[in-house]
C-alpha cells in the first residue's frame, strides 16, 4: 500500500509503481527478435507457394468455339483459406506447366508444377503444397491431381458450398447479362459477394438461366427465388426495373442469411 | 451544386470518390422530403438506397418511406438493417396491409412455416387479399418456399433505373 500526503507525492509514487510494473523496454533487443522472427519465418516450412506473386495478364487466341472467356488465374494457395488469384488472362488450352508447356509461367516460377493428367479440356490454375498438384477447372471446381490420396475434388475442403456450383458451368449458359428469354440481368456491384471469386460468373450465370425460365419480370417486382445449382441452394433477389431490366441485389449460399436472429414474437 | 445534380453526377460515375462525397454532403444536408423523394428514381443501387435512409431520419413515420427502405436493404442483402426498418414500420401502423405483406415478403429466409404463421395471421385481418392467400397456398402445395414474388406495393423508388 502507497501512503502519500499530496498530489505530488501521489503521482510521484504512482510513476514509480507504474515503472516497476512496465519497466523500460529495450527497444534494441526488440528490434533484434523481430529481426530474428523474421528469419525464423524465412527459413521455416512454409505452406505458401509463392510469397512475391507478379502481376501479368497475357491473351491467347481461343481455339474453341465458346464465347466465353477462360480465365487463367496464378495465386498463392494458403491451407484453410481460398485461392486469391492475382493474375488473369485469356487462354484457352490444355495444361500448363514448367518445362515450356505454358507461356505463363516464369522460368523457376514455384507454383509451376509439370503437367498432369486431367481430362479436362481447361484447367484455371495449378499450384501444389508439400507434395500435392491443385488445379482449378473452368467450371470452378477444385481438384487435388495429385497427392498422397491420389486424384480427388477438393473443392468442398476449400470452397464449401461454392464447390458444387460446377455442374452448371458445362452447361450453355447463356451471353454475357442477358437471360435467354430477352430480358437483361445486370448483378450489382456486391451482389457476389458471398461467393468465392472463382465461382461468381458460373453463379451469375446460373441465375440468368432461372431467370430465363420466369418469363418477363415487371418494372418493380421484387422477386426471390432458391434454385438448385449443382445439388446446392442459392437463393437471390430480383427487382424489375422501368427500363426492362432485371437487377439482381444478392445471392448468397443456401436459403436463408444466418446472420439474423428470428423476430420475437412473429407469427 | 444541388442535390439533384449531386445525385446525377455520381449516379453516372459511382466511382468517383469526389462524386460520391459530394452527393453525400448534399444528402445530408438536405431537409427537404419532396426533394428527396425526387431524386429516388435516379438510380437504384447507388442513390435510391442513401435517399430513403436519409429521408427515415427526416420523417421517421412516414410508412412508406420505411417500408422503401425495408425492401431496398433487403434486396441488397442488408437483411439487418430490413428487419430494422421494418420494427420502425410496425411501430407506426403494425396492423397495415403493406406492413405485414413487407413483413411476409422479408422474412423469406426464416422458412415456409414461419411465413406460413404470417401469412395466416395477416389473413386474419385482410381475408380477401389476393397475394396473401397465393402465397400461403403456395406453401401448403408443397410445404417449402422456394421462390416467392414481392406484394404489389408499387411505391415510388422502384420506378428507378
Amino acid at each position: 500500500m502507497l501512503a502519500v500526503t499530496s498530489c505530488e507525492e501521489m503521482g510521484s509514487a504512482l510513476f514509480e509503481r507504474s515503472r516497476f510494473a512496465y519497466p523500460e523496454l529495450d527497444y534494441t533487443a526488440e528490434n533484434s527478435h523481430q529481426e530474428n522472427c523474421f528469419t525464423e519465418e524465412k527459413t521455416a516450412p512454409r505452406i505458401f507457394l509463392r510469397e512475391d506473386l507478379e502481376t501479368h495478364q497475357e491473351s491467347l487466341p481461343q481455339t474453341s468455339g465458346t464465347h466465353q472467356e477462360n480465365t487463367v488465374f496464378f495465386g498463392t494457395i494458403v491451407l484453410g483459406c481460398a485461392v486469391a488469384p492475382n493474375n488473369a488472362g485469356s487462354v484457352t488450352g490444355p495444361v500448363y506447366g514448367r518445362n515450356g508447356a505454358s507461356p505463363l509461367v516464369e522460368n523457376g516460377d514455384p507454383i509451376a508444377l509439370e503437367p498432369f493428367n486431367v481430362s479436362a479440356s481447361h484447367v484455371h490454375y495449378i499450384g501444389g503444397i508439400e507434395g500435392s498438384e491443385y488445379a482449378i477447372m473452368d467450371d470452378g471446381s477444385l481438384l487435388q491431381t495429385r497427392g498422397p490420396q491420389g486424384m480427388q475434388d477438393m473443392t468442398p475442403m476449400w470452397f464449401g458450398i461454392a464447390s458444387t456450383i460446377a455442374a452448371p458451368a458445362r452447361l450453355a449458359l447463356p451471353a454475357a447479362g442477358r437471360a435467354t428469354g430477352g430480358q437483361l440481368v445486370k448483378i450489382a456491384a456486391h451482389g457476389m459477394r458471398h461467393f468465392p471469386e472463382v465461382v461468381r460468373e458460373t453463379v451469375s450465370a446460373a441465375i440468368k438461366q432461372d431467370l430465363a425460365t420466369l418469363g418477363t419480370v415487371a418494372p418493380g417486382q421484387i422477386i426471390q427465388r432458391t434454385i438448385t445449382v449443382g445439388g446446392e441452394q442459392i437463393t437471390y433477389r430480383g427487382m424489375g426495373l422501368v427500363d426492362g431490366t432485371v437487377n439482381v441485389g444478392t445471392a448468397f449460399p443456401g436459403a436463408a442469411v444466418r446472420n439474423i436472429a428470428l423476430p420475437k414474437g412473429g407469427g | 451544386m444541388d442535390l439533384l445534380t449531386a445525385a446525377k453526377a455520381f449516379s453516372s460515375n459511382p466511382s468517383n470518390v469526389e462524386a460520391l462525397t459530394t452527393f453525400m454532403e448534399k444528402l445530408g444536408e438536405c431537409m427537404s422530403i419532396n426533394e428527396l423523394k425526387s431524386i429516388l428514381d435516379i438510380d437504384l443501387e447507388n442513390v435510391a438506397g442513401p435517399a430513403l435512409g436519409r429521408l427515415t431520419d427526416l420523417a421517421p413515420t412516414d410508412l412508406e418511406a420505411l417500408l422503401s427502405a425495408a425492401i431496398w436493404s433487403y434486396h441488397y442483402g442488408l437483411d439487418a438493417e430490413a428487419q430494422t426498418y421494418l420494427a420502425k414500420a410496425k411501430a407506426v401502423g403494425p396492423l397495415e396491409l403493406n406492413v405485414l405483406q413487407v413483413e411476409i415478403y422479408i422474412s423469406y429466409s426464416f422458412g415456409p412455416e414461419y411465413v406460413h404463421a404470417l401469412c395466416e395471421s395477416a389473413l386474419k385481418s385482410f381475408p380477401n387479399d389476393d397475394w396473401l392467400s397465393t402465397t400461403k397456398q403456395s406453401i401448403e402445395k408443397t410445404g417449402e418456399l422456394t421462390e416467392m414474388r414481392g406484394p404489389p406495393i408499387h411505391l415510388a423508388w422502384q420506378k428507378a433505373k
